[in-house]
């Protein structure tokens, strides 16, 4: 069966030698003119900080327009303008503490969390469905990720930054580039893919009908690579990576980039590179996990020598372990608030990455000495080309029949912004249909 | 390498209204299971938590063992790295940029949990691009098998490949397949080109990836593993790698059909020194011990933590257990009493042990009758994996014997329960700080069954060092284990240290079916559901009557009628 080859080819050029040695280092970035769009697709971005918070030292004061923020998320206060923040959501059902929280707040409880639902529905002419990415997030692990593409069938995020790079900007090419090598290019790896799902189509006849989800979730990442093989995104050639972070192959334990000296410089490159591969349409829709629940993570950097789950038990808000989690609290928003400039700072569509890009930024616990999923430290970001209204305070203390919000509504209106109509999303218990106010 | 890291550090702080009501039959809180409703519905905080039994416990097996589920077991990286490096004769590959597999229960191979994503796929054909540029380099001629200026050489190395690949002979279709492969408009005329697009191609497939254990039909609704598919779990089960000559040969020879002939190869396999990374790596993951090398520990507190201790230590745990397996009297009862070590000139320090230099590489050491190392729970691998990066952990250590050894569920920390540690006090032991767990009612309610474990081992720090006292204080390392063989049955084994509970865990029927159940697992690539249970408890039953002979145990699942015959699965049927 022959397949016709598209014509329309993504050139890559790259540093042959750099790209060859595994190394890359530095690329210049020349702008192509961008696909065409009426309307600049909006895209989701998902951000994850490990253990919960102080919930009065997190959320705001004041009223929806006029609000301070307390010492947690007092760094965001420069990005105020182009964030939502959000009190008074809880998360509903599910199991409990740090594993029932990653389980469920992008699933709601349900079997697909919400990145990789959106990036199937979304994905377009884009090369990637969705990317997970991740800083040090399967290191010493034992809590899980966030990210699923079934029932407890979890995605893990890639924590190797110039791995990540590598699949999502493409390969070595060395040789001429012309269109005979590209199309030669495409139709081998076309045929690569024609034997795997010939021989999952093996697989299945003899299996009948066990394993049958298996299947279909293999069969569907297959065809996803397909589609790689001609969609490309919108860059020629990129920046990243000025610093020339490089992996050794012989560390061991822990890998270069799970070195915790190394956690701001793979978080700046896996920010970068999150905001790359949605500039560039590579992906509509991307993770970025720091760290994991019952994080071990001492911030090199910080000033302080405790482990973030360790000062996450902060006891008497007055208390030295309380002061430790709101610095290490404090470094991973100053994160965050570079993450939303450099959305902010990147053209797109006439505007900026930032208006076309929802970005949700969540934990998994709401107060970390409760250990509980109520009153959670919820930020949105962006998304004004979706209407999304910024530079507000949002409370929905007792909105549900006297009770805290569902956080399923926010899932459901995250949804609903970057162009997917549903009602729901993950469970119902508490109700169905967007979060009120938003836009 | 993953560790798996309980938050569970509970005290209370201010008053909390008791509800006493017990929920009895749901109380197992599975921690592999972190989506499952907890014990008491996800409000519940502030009632008394009673840890009971698993549900499985209740089943009834009249009918006995039943088949095993029909299953697609997706490579681990592991696995992948020594099939890719025994099928193209090159040093095992670094295969880090393969996705990390989750995992359940410990174990890495849960094929329920290991699905392949796009980036899978991608990560894939890119390693094999590798790979096959390695093999074409460092071992062409084996490798290739034949001179390809020959045109017949592309069909006999499609063949030769496909088959040592896929663990079979390949269909007439497959070989047609790959070998169009070699057309001149897709190589450019290369003979090495159509090379790496068919190993590209079939390192790729599915056929390579998962291990496929799906069955003939039998005809009454259950299926027998083919002797290509019988050869694959046999193989991978013992030496974690694609079948050999000999494996191939019997499948095709029709001599691995019989449960005689698959114990048969089963021995050999046991015999041989490829079978011990295997041993080693249960251990491990049962153990959790795999973070160890990795595990962050203050180096301030713990100057001596070097990483020459770590990989000795790394080393002892597997040198220990295969000696008990391989060398010692085989019996379950010597991982716990043991009355020697594995260790070299740099655990001769750590471990405060005198004697004769020993070296760099590990040797047994015996010790003395009092000493207090000796089995599983002194091992320095496992009490620094379950600790913290800067202290002890009875919680944890406690968790680790019921989890782990006696294959009980314990319920995660209630919901809206301060969980606020006691800091770090140098006016007391670590005991002393914890007390509040067994002083109130609500922490009580699962504390009782880990602290008191805990507490035994409180002579060993956090990186597993022996110490007679704690910021200057005493130690008292007397612990209690509770309800041992049921969580549901009140019982009392009072101890002092680790080797007196070794001693007590060593007879525990609990915990000899724990390590049958965890190995059934390792083995199978699942949690067992309720129709499997009858399985597990008949590898038990045989594990125990037969005097708990840990060679027979591993012997054993391979001769089981779960192993070679399955049974349809049905939608609903979560392995």
């Amino acid at each position: 069966m022959s397949r016709a080859i598209h014509a329309r080819i993504g050139r890559r050029t790259f540093l042959a030698g750099a790209a060859a040695a595994g190394v890359l280092t530095q690329m210049e970035l020349l702008r192509t003119a961008r696909m065409a769009n009426a309307a600049a697709p909006m895209r989701a971005l998902f951000v994850y900080v490990p253990d919960g918070c102080i919930p009065s030292m997190w959320h705001p004061s004041g009223t929806e327009t006029n609000f301070t923020l307390p010492a947690m998320t007092e760094p965001l206060g420069i990005v105020k303008d182009d964030l939502i923040f959000l009190k008074g959501l809880d998360m509903y059902a599910g199991g409990a503490t740090h594993e029932g929280g990653i389980r469920k707040v992008l699933t709601g409880v349900g079997d697909l969390s919400l990145d990789v639902f959106l990036g199937q529905k979304i994905q377009g002419q884009a090369p990637q469905a969705s990317v997970q990415l991740g800083i040090s997030s399967n290191f010493q692990n034992g809590s899980g990720g966030f990210s699923f593409i079934g029932p407890d069938q979890e995605v893990k995020p890639d924590d190797n930054p110039i791995n990540a790079f590598t699949r999502l900007f493409g390969g070595v090419k060395t040789g001429a580039t012309d269109d005979a090598a590209e199309l030669l290019r495409q139709r081998r790896r076309q045929s690569v893919l024609d034997a795997t799902v010939a021989d999952l189509g093996a697989i299945r006849a003899r299996l009948g009908s066990a394993e049958k989800a298996k299947l279909d979730t293999h069969l569907d990442s297959i065809r996803e690579v397909e589609r790689r093989i001609t969609a490309t995104g919108s860059c020629s050639n990129v920046t990243w990576n000025a610093g020339g972070f490089a992996v050794s192959p012989t560390d061991y334990y822990p890998k270069t980039y799970e070195q915790e000296e190394k956690f701001l410089t793979v978080g700046n490159l896996q920010m970068d590179l999150a905001v790359l591969a949605l500039g560039c349409d590579v992906t509509r829709v991307a993770s970025l996990m720091w760290s994991h629940p019952v994080s071990p993570t001492h911030v090199v950097g910080s000033g302080v020598a405790t482990g973030n789950h360790d000062a996450s038990h902060y006891g008497d808000p007055s208390s030295q372990n309380a002061k430790d989690f709101v610095t290490l609290k404090r470094w991973f928003m100053e994160r965050f608030a570079y993450l939303v400039q450099k959305l902010k700072a990147t053209p797109y569509g006439g505007g900026t990455l930032l208006d076309s890009t929802v970005v949700f930024l969540c934990s998994e616990l709401g107060d970390s000495n409760a250990h509980d999923h109520k009153n959670m430290p919820f930020v949105l970001a962006g998304g004004k080309g979706a209407g999304l209204k910024t530079g507000r305070f949002l409370d929905y203390t007792g909105k549900n029949a006297g009770e805290n919000e569902a956080h399923t509504k926010l899932l459901t209106s995250i949804a609903n912004l970057v162009g997917v109509n549903v009602d729901r999303f993950g469970n119902t218990s508490k109700g169905t249909g967007p979060l009120a106010g938003l836009l | 390498m993953q560790q798996r890291r309980r938050g569970s550090r509970l005290t209370l702080l201010g008053g909390f209204s008791l509800v006493t009501s017990v929920v009895a039959s749901a109380c197992t809180g599975i921690i592999s299971s972190p989506n499952s409703e907890s014990a008491l519905g996800p409000d519940a905080g502030n009632g008394v938590i009673t840890p009971s039994s698993d549900p499985n416990d209740l089943v009834k097996c009249d009918s006995g063992e039943q088949p095993g589920p029909r299953l697609l077991r997706l490579l681990t990286r592991d696995e992948y790295a020594h099939s890719v490096a025994d099928i193209l004769g090159i040093p095992v590959p670094d295969v880090d940029n393969l996705p990390v597999e989750p995992r359940v229960g410990g174990f890495n191979n849960n094929a329920a949990a290991s699905v392949v994503t796009s980036r899978h796929i991608d990560e894939y054909i890119a390693t094999a691009e590798k790979l096959v540029a390695t093999a074409l380099t460092t071992n062409r001629a084996a490798f290739l098998g034949c001179d390809s200026a020959l045109a017949t050489c592309t069909k006999t190395f499609v063949e030769s490949f496909g088959k040592k690949a896929f663990r079979r002979p390949l269909t007439t279709e497959e070989s047609a397949r790959y070998v169009a492969m070699f057309d001149p408009a897709l190589t450019g005329g290369t003979f090495d080109q159509g090379v790496t697009l068919v190993v590209s191609s079939i390192f790729a497939s599915p056929s390579f990836l998962y291990r496929v254990e799906a069955g003939d039909a039998v005809g009454d609704g259950t299926y027998k593993l083919s002797p290509f598919e019988t050869a694959t779990a046999l193989s991978y089960l013992f030496w974690g790698t694609t079948p050999d000559d000999e494996l191939l040969g019997a499948a095709s020879g029709g001599t691995l059909g019989t449960p005689a002939e698959i114990e048969a190869q089963a021995r050999r396999m046991l015999a041989s020194p490829k079978s011990r990374p295997q041993v080693a790596a249960f251990f491990t993951q049962w153990l959790n011990t795999s973070a160890l090398l990795e595990a962050n520990k203050d180096k301030q507190i713990y100057p001596a933590f070097t990483d020459q201790v770590r990989e000795s230590l790394a080393a002892e745990q597997s040198a220990f257990v295969n000696y008990v397996v391989f060398d010692g009297t085989k019996k379950f009862d010597e991982l716990f009493t043991a009355d020697y070590v594995f260790a070299n000139d740099a655990l001769a320090s750590f471990y405060g042990l005198g004697g004769a230099s020993l070296g760099a590489d590990v040797k047994k050491v015996v010790v003395a009758t009092d000493s207090n190392r000796g089995g599983i729970l002194t091992l320095g691998s496992v009490l620094a994996s379950h600790a913290h990066s800067n202290e002890s952990s009875p919680i944890k250590r406690g968790l680790f014997v019921r989890d782990r050894l006696l294959c009980q569920d314990m319920p995660p920390p209630p919901a809206n329960v301060n969980t606020t540690p006691p800091g770090l006090d140098p006016t007391l032991t670590t005991r002393e700080r914890f007390a509040k767990h067994t002083a109130d009612p609500v922490c009580k309610s699962c504390h009782q069954f880990l602290d008191g474990v805990g507490y035994g081992f409180e002579r060993f720090d956090g990186v597993g060092a022996y110490r007679m006292t704690e910021n200057g204080l005493a130690i008292d390392a007397s612990g209690e284990l509770k309800n041992r063989e049921s969580l549901d049955t009140p019982s009392s084994d009072a101890f002092n240290g680790p080797r007196e509970l070794g001693a007590i865990l060593a007879k525990s029927e609990r915990a000899q079916t724990c390590i049958a159940t965890q190995y059934y697992r390792f083995a199978h690539g699942f949690r067992e559901s309720s129709v499997d249970v009858c399985a597990v408890r008949s590898l038990a039953s045989t594990f125990k009557t037969g005097g708990t002979n840990l060679q027979e145990l591993l012997v054993e699942v391979a001769k089981q009628k779960s192993f070679a015959l399955r049974r349809e699965t049905a939608a609903g049927d979560k392995q």
